[in-house]
């Protein structure tokens, strides 16, 4: 069970992302923690 | 917690505010009276692609359908559809006259609900959303490194998701390492940038009941932000910008797994639903392969034990035999039973176990299980899950017995790590080593597409 998150500022300038263009550089959306604050269920 | 600074913008409620470190937890608030929530589970899977194949099995009955994944992937009938009691009693008994024991009503009872919970210069707020848009490159989530935005959102499972806003040549960066690993050659490494880039367009509607896109797990493609990326890794992507395999004008379900053994897998050799014709069973050999009928039990065995002449030959998980006793064997056959949602647990000991069908990829397609209390069929993707012993579908059974002649349990022979289908990792560093270009990599096991740059016609649209 992931009790915390925390997110903070890191360090500048070292991606070369490029131009972003929806049609050849889409942006996604990933589920990097799926399940914050999930528990043992009482099913 | 201190929370100050400016370079994390927090949006939530139509309000803004600027920090350089949040910090969130979850806490419940207590509802005014408890409430019951309910949903139809109508069925369980080990593998997205045959809780797909499933939905559209309901949808053909006229059952409109959610996928979700919290623990095995579940086919829930659409809440939305099913909003109160009688609707989904009503469906239980209508599938229970179809013969149906699978399905049932899963309910659960609420005390409170689960809220987000955040400081911003000592002020604590809660909600149920929050968009994160950092104003620099990178930033740390629990440590890690992403690059992107985020959102907290919650989910059908009752608790949150993070996502991370990431365009795909930079999520590539988290990716391909992972998936490939470091010691590639790097024509392999090419190779897999244009499979992860291809799958991640071309699978986008798994998490489409919780408004996201992707895991970050083996269920999708594993994801660690920028932690650990690679200089050889982000000049493939870099080299292979925009590239994609095409079928038919779309982009391919670009599968791949650790190791085939010897033999690739058909894609309906593990899932059930639409075929994909470049997804066809390939002697992952370099050399004419024997004329074998590997869906007889005599030539399967020849070929599992046969050592040379394979791609994958000399690497661990290329050949393999586990021993897996009664046991053992029955005890994760009840647990795979309970959490699939199916009755049948209550047997007291396995009997015998038999392959019944097997594929022209030599995979075991169903077995069957005798049991004191009747028999148990498994099938395909989901027999890895149901047994301990198999890495793969991709072997024979051997019983055990000792001098009294009673059976033990089996020993599993078999070859490969994963499903099977699409590229082999560890093949293609064979082939990577040989001098093989990515694109011929990418021709081998996957017949009949076209490598190009990607159009946005090519995303197909579920």
């Amino acid at each position: 069970m992931v009790k915390t998150i925390l997110i903070s500022w890191g360090l500048a300038g070292l991606l070369p992302l490029g131009a972003v263009s929806a049609e050849t550089n889409p942006i996604l959306k990933v589920g990097i923690i799926q399940r914050f604050g999930s528990k043992p269920t009482d099913r | 917690m201190t929370i100050a600074g400016e370079q994390l913008q927090l949006r939530f409620e139509g309000k803004t505010l600027v920090t350089n470190q949040i910090s969130f937890t979850v806490v419940p608030e207590k509802l005014a009276q408890p409430e019951v929530e309910e949903r139809v589970v109508l069925s369980y899977h080990r593998s997205f692609e045959n809780a797909q194949a499933s939905a559209h099995r309901w949808q053909n009955l006229g059952i409109n359908t959610e996928i979700v994944q919290p623990d095995r992937w579940q086919v829930w009938a659409k809440r939305s559809d099913y909003d109160n009691p009688l609707a989904r009693q009503l469906l239980i008994g209508k599938l229970r006259l179809l013969g149906n024991n699978i399905a049932q009503i899963e309910r659960k009872r609420l005390s409170s609900r689960p809220l987000l919970s955040w400081q911003v210069n000592g002020i604590t707020y809660k909600g149920t959303n929050v968009d994160i848009v950092p104003q620099q490159s990178v930033t740390l989530v629990n440590q890690s490194p992403y690059a992107g935005s985020f959102r907290l959102q919650p989910n059908a499972s009752g608790s949150f998701t993070v996502v991370n806003f990431v365009p795909i040549e930079t999520y590539l960066r988290g990716v391909v390492p992972h998936e490939i690993g470091y010691q590639a050659p790097y024509s392999a490494i090419q190779a897999q940038a244009v499979l992860a880039r291809t799958y991640a367009l071309a699978n986008r509607h798994r998490f489409a009941v919780d408004d996201y896109e992707l895991c970050a797990t083996t269920h999708c493609q594993v994801y660690a932000g920028l932690q650990n990326t690679s200089p050889l890794a982000d000049r493939a992507i870099r080299e292979t910008r925009g590239k994609v395999l095409t079928y038919g004008g779309k982009v391919v379900d670009a599968l791949y797994s650790s190791t085939t053994g010897g033999i690739t897998a058909n894609y309906n050799d593990l899932w059930d639903g639409t075929d994909r014709p470049y997804l066809r069973a390939v002697f992952d050999s370099t050399k004419p392969p024997q004329k074998l009928d590997l869906s007889t039990e005599s030539d399967f065995r020849k070929f599992v034990n046969t050592q040379e002449g394979f791609n994958e030959q000399g690497w661990r998980t290329f050949r393999w035999q586990k021993f897996s006793s009664l046991g053992e064997m029955t005890t994760t056959l009840k647990n795979f039973l309970a959490k699939s949602g199916d009755t049948r647990t209550r047997f007291s000991q396995i009997q015998a176990v038999q392959i019944t069908d097997r594929s022209t990829s030599g995979r075991v397609l169903r077995m069957e299980v005798q049991t004191d209390r009747g028999t148990i069929t498994i099938e395909k993707d989901e027999i890895r899950d149901a047994f301990h012993a198999p890495d793969s579908t991709l072997f024979y059974l051997e019983p055990q017995f000792n001098e009294s002649k009673q059976l033990l349990g089996y020993k599993f022979i078999g070859g490969g790590l994963g499903h099977g289908v699409g590229m082999s990792q560890t093949g293609s560093y064979r082939l990577g080593r040989m001098g093989w270009s990515y694109e011929r990599i990418l021709a081998f096991y996957f017949r009949g597409t076209t490598l190009e740059t990607l159009q946005p016609q090519m995303i197909a649209l579920e």
